[in-house]
């Protein structure tokens, strides 16, 4: 499933998937397919990303209510 | 109702952990086999062919599976060149040193006096070996950065193409809120 509130998240704060990418210490193509719901990252990673945008794990990551 | 069982991802882990490490072990393994039959026991290349083929065939599918993922293999940019350069250099050194070592043993009666032809032999082998690697891993680079581009410019075009949507996902989220 896609991750469109981490896409917004990192919009807001002006960053490209490059750029997100290099502060958290992965590949662009990592961001990339977090985004697109093709990877399934680890906890570390999430936390990292979090940090990165300035979110907390639940704005981020948690399951969206249907 | 069907039952969903949790898959227990630690012990996945250790079990993928360890089919790498025993991947990479085997590598080794049919790698000395290799040295040890053709150089210290004389066997003709039919006795080893299959080790050769083996280990061959598993280095080139771990090059290729990596390139066709876009994953580096030498880093980017200008320190993926000086990596080719250095990596076709060590494995010069290497197969220099392993066919010096066992050319000696093997003709050491012939280099009487001056050890002038063996000098030239082992500055022949390490030229043709560092050209021959840098060759091979030049391809892989080109390669490498060919395949890297197509999935920047695949990300690239995903990455436009949500932003048109960008708009209706704000507005997705605000009503979710």
């Amino acid at each position: 499933m896609k991750n469109k509130r981490m896409k917004i998240a990192r919009i807001e704060k002006d960053l490209n998937q490059k750029d997100l990418a290099k502060a958290v210490g992965v590949t662009r193509q990592t961001i990339g397919m977090i985004e697109s719901g093709n990877y399934n990252p680890t906890l570390k990673l999430c936390l990292a990303i979090c940090k990165a945008l300035g979110k907390t794990l639940d704005e981020l990551f948690w399951e969206e209510k249907k | 109702m069907k039952k969903q069982t949790v898959q227990d991802e630690r012990v996945l882990a250790q079990n993928l952990k360890i089919g790498s490490d025993t991947g990479h072990l085997l590598l080794l393994i049919l790698f000395i086999s290799i040295l040890i039959q053709k150089y210290l026991l004389n066997a003709s290349f039919a006795q080893y062919a299959v080790e050769l083929i083996a280990f061959l065939g598993a280095a080139f599918y771990i090059i290729m599976r990596n390139v066709t993922l876009g994953n580096d293999i030498f880093q980017t940019g200008k320190k993926a060149k000086n990596m080719v350069v250095t990596t076709s250099v060590f494995c010069g050194i290497i197969v220099t040193i392993i066919n010096g070592i066992f050319n000696y043993l093997k003709y050491a009666e012939h280099y009487t006096g001056s050890l002038g032809f063996f000098m030239v032999t082992l500055a022949i082998t390490f030229i043709s070996a560092t050209a021959a690697a840098f060759i091979i891993f030049f391809i892989v680079h080109l390669l490498n950065e060919k395949k890297k581009k197509q999935i920047e410019k695949k990300l690239n075009e995903d990455e436009n193409k949500g932003d048109e949507d960008g708009d209706k996902d704000f507005a997705d989220l605000s009503s979710i809120k």
